[in-house]
């Protein structure tokens, strides 16, 4: 069990978690268009509630910053 | 965005129960407990990680528990976006399967023959929601309008719209 915590933690490097981290961003930023387009042209009558689009966008973005500061960590 | 017609309003707008909603989420909600589970777990087994460990766990619960959010926001912009629109002309059904894939039908509200409303089981009882079933004139098909809340409510907006829609029709065709 130790030996393999250990050739984990050789194994990821902070050029893997940086990566996993970019392309999260990618994705992040993809679907983010995807609901955005969705929200602006789709909605029927009503507007998409604006708590909900802030919500969505907090949130994230904590999440992003959260995996960034263990990035940096991660790193150094 | 729905056009609507000279002088048409919206007179009712509606979206499935929000029980659906946590059905949909179901699966969601439990891949949200994940972390949280893994995290108990270690500290349960007095695992002791170090802080290259710590952070690697850290990064990936946070990873786990962000598409985990953006998921359930597909899920919610689905369910939001799945609308029934009662209008003074015509009854509109936007159906949103996924994203950018949706299915738009409507008629007319004078053309409505019959609205059955069913409500089956104990949590459709107690939460107030079930199915209304449309049938019009000459369509081949009743729509079906699934998990609507308070049905009793839609259906008699929907009757009184019809017989306000229905006399307005015939007495249009009265006058010519």
């Amino acid at each position: 069990m130790e030996g393999f915590r250990e050739s984990l933690t050789d194994f990821v490097s902070p050029a893997i978690l940086y990566a996993i981290y970019f392309v999260a961003l990618l994705i992040f930023t993809v679907v983010s268009i995807a609901l955005m387009y969705h929200w602006k042209n789709y909605n029927a009558y009503s507007s998409i509630p604006k708590r909900m689009i802030r919500t969505y966008f907090l949130v994230s973005g904590a999440f992003l910053f959260a995996m960034l500061i263990a990035v940096i960590a991660y790193s150094t | 965005m729905i056009n609507l017609g000279e002088g048409e309003k919206v007179v009712y707008e509606v979206r499935k129960h929000w029980y659906i909603l946590l059905v949909e989420s179901l699966v969601t909600s439990a891949l949200f407990l994940v972390p949280w589970v893994v995290f108990f777990g270690l500290d349960s087994l007095n695992v002791e990680l170090s802080n290259k460990e710590g952070t690697l766990l850290f990064f990936f619960a946070v990873l786990w528990l962000f598409m985990t959010w953006i998921t359930f926001m597909v899920i919610w912009t689905n369910y939001y976006l799945d609308v029934w629109l009662i209008t003074t002309k015509r009854i509109i059904d936007i159906e949103q399967f996924s994203l950018f894939s949706r299915d738009m039908s409507e008629f007319r509200l004078d053309r409505i023959q019959d609205v059955t409303i069913e409500v089956k089981g104990i949590l459709p009882t107690l939460l107030h929601f079930g199915d209304v079933h449309v049938q019009t004139a000459g369509a081949d098909r009743d729509f079906i309008i699934k998990g609507v809340p308070n049905p009793y409510k839609f259906r008699d907006i929907l009757v009184k719209e019809h017989d306000r829609a229905a006399a307005e029709v015939s007495s249009k065709s009265g006058t010519r």
